[in-house]
């Protein structure tokens, strides 16, 4: 019991002191990420709203629809909280020097090991939770639930939904280090990400969530029996149902049933808080160890061998060296590749839901085109946007402490900026395009229109990889090692939101160009855009590298 | 008392610690030393339970660390060679934290801070937060954090790293009197004065295999050389073994 008191009042001081220095000394970084983050509650809040009150209006398909949005919604959180918790353990459980200090005193290692999954809880949940409670509130709101009721029971079920996810993660996790004792890392979360991706098609196979997609054919009878049929069958093994079950009954005012689901709920979590517990007794403390010589013992992908690649053979010996040494990077830290295969899974997803909704753009009224093409195209802009933010930001960071060998080295500051741009770009805006063009190919959508999305997209790619690159070097963390810690901080959360609002502003105004041009409506007002838009991106693709580069030189000399 | 018996560690083709016998009596002050991937460090993680050796087992006081891992590290303090520290902590809390976590009482733990503060000449800023401190200053925490619970067994990589040459010496000086009043000393240098001046028995490694053992006027048996003219011999010795066995 006093190693639980003394680990949590450790973070609580620590927390405590943070805030109080933060606002001591660094008053305005402390009250941007703040305000964001108020702001994206209180926008993601107000945007649901409105998507509910809008598909309320629909009638009887509409409340159902909701009813199933808010389901899935919680789905996917769900799904969203076992991966988060995996790639959190990697630092909570194993890579922190904390738990070598832990591991050398006279502690349990189950003791450290439960201490450890509350910690993962929260590292690993709030980031998300700024999607689920906005949902929550918004759907309480439409159902006549105040605020003060969904906060008063909202918890109840949330805490042990966040944990059963916490537990299913670092069990999975300490599962998979046990076996990189005999297989290599990289190969089981491939095999993982295969099985996940699986697990994933057969649940949208199954419960024909795909397929909600035909709603935007237009067809309201055949939704309406595809619905009905929906209700009546939903998936009901998974936490999210019950949760979402639960703020249902708690609406309707179903008493037993929301007892049922609340009891449910917290006797799976205890269940499955026990059965980790049991998992860590067996493997947390051997899966420590094999994690701990794997830095010795892996044969690794070597820098000559990728710099004598002839794919690199054309760069000029320094360019090449910086390359060479963020491709290693980048291979040798598991957060890094682990998130990018997510990603990629995430769009697979998308990409195979597309291809078996069956949808034709040229059959569909004008409403319904323009929503397609607002989502296809905002879905490659986002997923960019996520991209960039999450990979490209902490690339300056990332040069650590070793920023020194670049600063005293014979070249400019410049190279390692255009490197790392360049790199980035030729990356994401390739996967950017990979995504439109074929969800272009799988809605029909028409030469005119896939040229002017390509056109946004590779202005796009130099925008947000700029923006990104450029903030990452005014906002550095080169004390902190962790990619994704990095990208959680005051920086990482301006850069997001700042990429956010620059995908909406550019999503809006292609929306706008292509229906002067579908209307043939040149006028002055067009010019007046491309003009605002040419400006917007002159600023964004030029102004943060030039900001970073100064930042940088500033801060380092 | 350390007994190292038999251990080999291997990480994947490469053995970084190869059937490692040693044995280092109550009191003794005992330091290994090596060049760079000698298998210290390996060596070093396998005695404080951070790594499990794949053949062979180490006893610390006749507890085996891996069985009874709990156990044998309450005898044991550590000082990696890059301490963690609570950034956010005062040193004092940090010995405090420490001092909990080995269960001791709280009147023992406010005693040894006492001593601890005085002895180390942390007076001045003991009770500022940690992420103030110079290198040396956290170096100086570190040691008093290990052996604030008094442990029979102390196991330090690289002491003398980041500190200027008063505490240095008040360090090693430390570090004598606790050998001599009992404590179990296992130092893993770099540093080839402190292991002359300090040890009671020296031991070198290379590619995980001990090729020498002894106090230093064994080491030296008839001969003059130096600590250091020693080291480099022995290694290159190894060296040359090694490339004279490897198939052509």
């Amino acid at each position: 019991m006093l190693f639980y008191t003394q680990f949590f009042n450790i973070r609580f001081w620590s927390f405590v002191r943070g805030v109080k220095t933060s606002v001591r000394k660094r008053w305005l970084e402390t009250l941007v990420p703040v305000s964001i983050m108020t702001g994206m509650l209180i926008g993601g809040y107000k945007l649901l709203l409105w998507g509910a009150i809008f598909l309320l209006k629909q009638g009887e398909i509409g409340i159902l629809l909701l009813d199933r949005f808010f389901y899935l919604g919680w789905t996917i959180i769900f799904y969203l909280l076992i991966l988060s918790n995996i790639l959190t353990a990697l630092s909570t459980l194993y890579r922190s020097p904390e738990v070598t200090f832990f591991m050398t005193s006279p502690i349990s290692h189950i003791q450290l090991f439960r201490a450890k999954l509350f910690e993962n809880l929260v590292y690993s949940s709030w980031a998300i939770l700024i999607l689920g409670i906005p949902l929550s509130l918004a759907y309480g709101q439409v159902k006549s639930l105040s605020f003060v009721k969904i906060a008063l029971f909202l918890p109840i079920g949330l805490i042990p939904f966040l944990l059963i996810a916490a537990a299913i993660g670092m069990c999975i996790l300490m599962l998979v280090v046990r076996l990189s004792k005999y297989f290599q890392m990289r190969s089981i979360f491939l095999v993982l990400v295969v099985v996940f991706a699986g697990l994933f098609y057969m649940y949208f196979k199954f419960s024909q969530q795909d397929t909600l997609l035909v709603g935007v054919s237009g067809n309201f009878r055949t939704i309406s029996r595809y619905m009905g049929n929906l209700a009546a069958n939903p998936f009901p093994y998974i936490p999210s149902y019950w949760l979402s079950e639960m703020i249902i009954d708690f609406g309707q005012k179903d008493w037993s049933s929301f007892i049922y689901f609340i009891g449910l709920m917290i006797t799976t979590s205890l269940v499955a808080y026990e059965i980790a517990g049991w998992i860590a007794a067996k493997n947390y403390y051997s899966s420590f160890q094999v994690m701990e010589g794997m830095n010795t013992r892996r044969k690794r992908l070597s820098f000559r061998s990728v710099s004598n690649n002839s794919l690199l053979s054309f760069l000029p010996a320094q360019y090449r060296a910086l390359v060479v040494k963020d491709i290693l990077q980048f291979v040798r830290t598991p957060q890094q590749w682990i998130q990018f295969i997510m990603f990629g899974f995430f769009i697979a997803i998308y990409l195979i839901n597309l291809s078996r909704a069956d949808i034709k753009i040229a059959r569909l009224d004008p409403f319904w085109q323009t929503l397609i093409y607002i989502f296809n195209f905002g879905f490659s802009g986002f997923t960019l946007a996520a991209l960039t933010s999450r990979f490209v930001y902490p690339l300056i960071s990332l040069e650590g402490h070793g920023l020194w060998v670049m600063l005293s080295a014979p070249m400019q500051l410049s190279k390692l900026f255009r490197v790392k741009f360049w790199m980035s770009f030729f990356i994401f805006f390739t996967l950017a395009e990979v995504v439109a063009l074929v969800g272009n190919y799988y809605l029909g959508q028409d030469t005119t229109m896939t040229t002017i999305s390509t056109l946004f997209l590779l202005v796009m790619s130099l925008g947000l990889v700029s923006l990104s690159l450029g903030l990452g070097a005014v906002f550095p963390q080169f004390d902190e090692p962790n990619p994704m810690r990095i990208t959680s901080g005051a920086g990482g959360i301006i850069t997001v939101l700042a990429s956010l609002v620059y995908v909406a502003i550019m999503v809006g105004a292609m929306i706008y160009v292509f229906q002067l041009w579908e209307a043939n409506q040149w006028s002055s007002l067009m010019g007046w855009i491309l003009l605002g838009i040419s400006l917007l991106n002159g600023f964004v693709i030029f102004l943060p590298l030039k900001w970073g580069k100064r930042v940088l030189l500033k801060t380092s000399g | 008392m350390i007994q190292i018996n038999n251990v080999t560690k291997r990480f994947g083709p490469l053995t970084a610690v190869d059937a490692l016998s040693l044995s280092i009596n109550q009191g003794e002050l005992f330091s290994c030393l090596g060049p760079n991937g000698a298998g210290k460090t390996t060596t070093i993680k396998m005695l404080t339970g951070l790594m499990a050796p794949d053949e062979g087992s180490i006893t610390l006081n006749g507890v085996d660390i891996q069985k009874e891992p709990v156990a044998a590290k309450r005898l044991v303090g550590y000082i990696p060679d890059v301490p963690f520290l609570y950034n956010k902590l005062t040193g004092e809390e940090f010995l405090t934290v420490v001092g909990n976590l080995y269960e001791m009482p709280g009147t023992e733990i406010q005693k040894q801070i006492i001593v601890y503060r005085e002895q180390l000449d942390m007076e001045d800023w003991f009770e500022q937060q940690i992420e103030g401190y110079s290198r040396g200053m956290k170096q100086r925490v570190a040691f008093a954090a290990a052996m604030v619970h008094e442990p029979e067994i102390l196991i330090i990589d690289e002491p003398m790293v980041g500190l200027d040459p008063r505490t240095g010496r008040r360090m090693k000086q430390l570090m004598r009197d606790k050998a001599n009043n009992g404590t179990t000393i296992f130092l893993s240098t770099h540093n080839l004065n402190v292991a002359e001046e300090l040890s009671d028995r020296i031991g070198i490694i290379n590619r995980g295999k001990l090729l020498s053992l002894g106090t230093m006027a064994e080491l030296r048996q008839d001969s003059n050389e130096s600590l250091e003219e020693l080291f480099i011999q022995l290694v290159d010795e190894s060296a040359e073994d090694t490339l004279a066995k490897k198939p052509v």
